[in-house]
């Protein structure tokens, strides 16, 4: 291990890296207002898919669906400017975005594998697809500011903990 | 065994690192904002970054749209991981930590 430079404290530096990396999440963008009832619309189009006829036409339907929540999502990361990796998250705000995750994945399935096996009715698919649409234009924003008040809680406990107490790092030379 | 990189050592770049690898990618305007840094700086500052492979840039879109996108290397990622782990030894057992020291190891 090489010690670098007799000016400066690891613990300092610790300190900082972890406070910048908290940073992150509080400082994130809210999710535009386009962004949930977009990748809701882009779910019903899913859903209404299963059930239109003729089948190439549902194919085109479907695929149009699945285009839209690529271009929902590339949209969103960039208006954000940062991709996040899970993994990397802190604790609590890791649990936090794999159980909104898993709760919509298995809504979601469950909703498009129900009307793909139990119905044929465009009419059925559509009230389903509208359900869901309600149900994540209405949670999402709620996940948003439970997400965004946790990231605010570790950001001020980072601060908190660091050795200088600095709310803000600014440009370090 | 855990190493100091000489490269990440100093605050800006130590910074940058912590939030480059905490996600895929980060577009500059976010990481200028974030960081409180000006542009020219954050260039330098991701330049001495790409130069050791430790990042890598990209642009999309063109014109007005176009926007410039930085990420973490895989050996940028080890550079950093090492690096934080190395100053976790050092506030635990600093004589172990000093004991260990093999001065200069330049970062590639």
């Amino acid at each position: 291990m090489a010690l670098l430079s007799p000016s400066s404290d690891p613990r300092t530096d610790l300190a900082e890296a972890e406070r910048q990396r908290m940073r992150i999440y509080a400082a994130l963008p809210s999710s535009p207002l386009w962004y949930y009832p977009a990748l809701g619309g882009a779910m019903f189009v899913l859903v209404i898919g299963t059930t239109i006829r003729p089948a190439w036409l549902s194919v085109l339907t479907l695929v149009s669906g699945a285009a839209l929540i690529g271009a929902v999502n590339s949209g969103m990361v960039k208006h954000v400017g940062f991709v996040p990796r899970i993994r990397q998250m802190p604790d609590p705000l890791r649990r936090t975005a794999i159980v909104a995750i898993g709760v919509w994945v298995v809504v979601w399935l469950g909703a498009y594998l129900s009307v793909w096996l139990l119905t044929d009715s465009l009419a059925v698919a559509a009230v389903v697809g509208l359900s869901l649409w309600v149900l994540l234009v209405i949670a999402g924003p709620a996940y948003d500011r439970h997400y965004a008040a946790v990231a605010d809680q570790l950001a001020a406990d980072a601060d908190a903990a660091a050795p200088d107490g600095r709310a803000n790092p600014g440009a370090a030379p | 065994m855990s190493e100091l990189g000489p490269l990440i050592h100093t605050p800006k770049r130590l910074r940058l690192m912590a939030v480059l690898t905490a996600g895929d990618s980060a577009e500059f305007a976010y990481l200028q904002q974030l960081l409180d840094l000006a542009a020219p700086d954050l260039s330098k500052q991701v330049k001495a970054l790409k130069d050791a492979g430790y990042a890598k840039v990209s642009k999309t879109g063109r014109g007005p749209g176009s926007s410039t996108w930085v990420a973490a290397t895989r050996a940028g990622r080890r550079a950093y991981a090492s690096h934080v782990a190395a100053l976790r030894q050092l506030i635990d057992d600093p004589l172990a930590a000093a004991g260990s020291a093999s001065p200069g190891d330049p970062d590639p």
